[in-house]
């Protein structure tokens, strides 16, 4: 009876570190650092979609509205964000503030052309579901929740950053900071979902141009894309 | 009855109820092996770990010395002395690896020399067996005159058992707890424990709010290589999160080049103690910072700033 005792108690532990690290750190991350990938200099150089998306006008909800409800229209917004990157086999990687990072990588999907659809399906999704989520809004008479999505195909370094022993699983590279840039952009442009040419290029589908753009910190201007004839953002 | 049954009674029973640290059950449990007429000089009992700075703990009890805690680096747990030692050999293979110490026959490890040397007569590594399949090594040694005889070896195959849902037990209830201590934060890791983990939990607090970046680092790094990248980017964050902690703030979170920290107020406190704290590691942070660019003449800068609220 002790003996069986213990075995319950090591099967519930490890189902608890599981939920854990799949909540915290995103599935493939977590069960990597549970295999033993808990140290800095554990990472490698991976090609994969990069999303970055996130919700606009948060900073004016925070001002008007009480934490309670600010924090409920965000996890509302990351329900559907999340909802829909997870449906097309995409991995959350973190949250910070309203803003989602997350990837697609070309390993899980065998080809770059298969993870640029996958993202591109998954943004369409989420644009989806949060066009669901602003209907029952308009209906209480709630203003409508505006948003970017950012996606760019390129190289990421993916594994533990940070302090010894304070770390953070997660892509680092230019490939991020660029999809950051092309984010900032979708507002300026009035557009939900932006990509870089190398997303669009990799797309089964024919991609909108919308031009050449500076992006801070990038040299040269970049060629950001849509989709073709749908999704121009209704809040600005 | 064998030697082994009032040990492993002990073991599953009592001795875990009465010993809750792995430090005073492993010093008792040698001692029951020892009255068990099982003639131990020394015992060893390893496990690998997930912990950022360790690779590998246990325990290591000397008759004569009583018990000691050891540690190795994972930079360790990857030498040459770590990776050909018997009982890395043991828990690969997950066979018992057994070498008679007395007489003169050359032996194929130098620690089995060593022991030897030292007056051990007979060398025993077990494989500890987990659930999931990973297995871990314990050892025992002897000094008696010829050694282990076949019922010390079935008894202590039989100690070992036990020990392995012991040893896991004790080892999967601390990986919870070092993996968000090392990527959630000590605190919020805890709170997590605790069962804040379901979503809508949230509670208000007051506190100093610190986000910092490198200035920058976009243009920095768009041509920078790989090493060259990951080597700036933790070693700025090394120096960040070291500045924080030590005066008394937690890291929340790292998005890119920036980390987002607070310096908690405590309930019904005035800010100022926070806002010292905050100020005292933006003072470290800055002047770490200026000694780095100071060293690399580069063009980046560190930008921190800190409000209450």
């Amino acid at each position: 009876m002790p003996a069986f005792s213990l075995v319950l108690e090591i099967l519930a532990m490890r189902a608890i570190a599981r939920n854990l690290m799949d909540t915290y750190l995103g599935h493939s991350a977590g069960e990597r650092v549970l295999d033993g990938q808990i140290y800095r200099g554990v990472n490698e150089t991976i090609e994969a979609v990069i999303w970055i998306s996130d919700l606009r006008g948060s900073t004016r909800l925070a001002d008007e509205f009480a934490p309670a409800v600010v924090l409920g229209v965000l996890n509302d917004h990351f329900e559907r964000v999340v909802g829909a990157i997870a449906d097309h086999d995409g991995e959350v990687l973190k949250f910070m503030g309203d803003s989602v990072l997350a990837i697609f990588p070309i390993a899980t999907f065998g080809s770059p052309g298969a993870a640029a659809d996958a993202a591109l399906a998954a943004a369409a999704d989420a644009e989806e579901r949060i066009a669901e989520g602003n209907r029952t809004r308009a209906d209480k008479g709630l203003a409508e929740i505006g948003y970017g999505i950012a996606l760019h195909l390129g190289e990421v370094v993916y594994g533990n950053i940070g302090a010894p022993d304070r770390l953070d699983f997660t892509v680092v590279g230019p490939a991020v900071n660029q999809t950051a840039r092309i984010e900032t952009l979708c507002r300026a442009l009035s557009r939900n979902i932006l990509t870089s040419a190398s997303l669009a290029e990799a797309a089964g589908c024919e991609m909108q141009s919308v031009g050449f753009h500076a992006l801070r910190g990038v040299r040269e201007p970049q060629e950001v894309f849509t989709l073709p004839d749908r999704n121009t953002s209704s809040t600005n | 009855m064998s030697k082994a049954d009032p040990v492993i009674a002990w073991m599953l029973g009592e001795g875990r109820q009465t010993h809750h640290d792995m430090h005073a059950y492993g010093e008792a449990l040698c001692h029951h092996i020892g009255e068990a007429g099982i003639p131990v000089a020394r015992v060893f009992c390893g496990v690998r770990t997930l912990h950022p700075l360790v690779g590998a703990t246990g325990y290591i009890w000397r008759r004569d010395e009583g018990i000691e805690q050891v540690s190795a680096s994972w930079d360790e747990t990857r030498s040459d002395a770590f990776v050909n030692s018997p009982m890395t050999i043991t828990a690969e293979t997950g066979e018992p690896y057994r070498r008679r110490l007395e007489g003169g026959a050359p032996l194929d490890h130098t620690v089995l020399e060593r022991f030897r040397g030292e007056g051990m007569t007979d060398y025993l590594c077990l494989p500890m067996v987990f659930s999931d399949g990973t297995r871990n090594p314990m050892s025992f040694q002897t000094d008696a005159p010829g050694g282990f005889d076949d019922n010390d070896i079935s008894a202590l195959t039989r100690i070992t058992e036990a020990m392995s849902l012991v040893v896991e037990a004790e080892s999967r209830s601390r990986v919870a707890r070092q993996v968000l201590d090392t990527y959630v934060g000590k605190r919020t890791g805890l709170r997590v424990l605790e069962g804040g983990i379901r979503r809508g939990f949230a509670e208000t607090i007051r506190a100093v709010v610190w986000i910092s970046d490198l200035r920058g680092f976009t243009a920095t790094t768009e041509r920078m290589p790989r090493d060259a990248l990951l080597r700036l980017l933790d070693g700025h964050f090394e120096h960040m999160v070291g500045a924080i902690e030590e005066a008394g703030g937690e890291v929340l979170k790292f998005l890119g080049d920036g980390l987002l920290a607070i310096f908690e107020i405590e309930d019904g406190q005035p800010g100022q103690h926070a806002c010292h704290a905050a100020m005292r590691a933006m003072e470290a942070a800055r002047a770490d910072r200026e000694r780095e660019n100071r060293r690399r003449h580069a063009a980046t800068a560190l930008v921190a700033g800190a409000g209450s609220g």
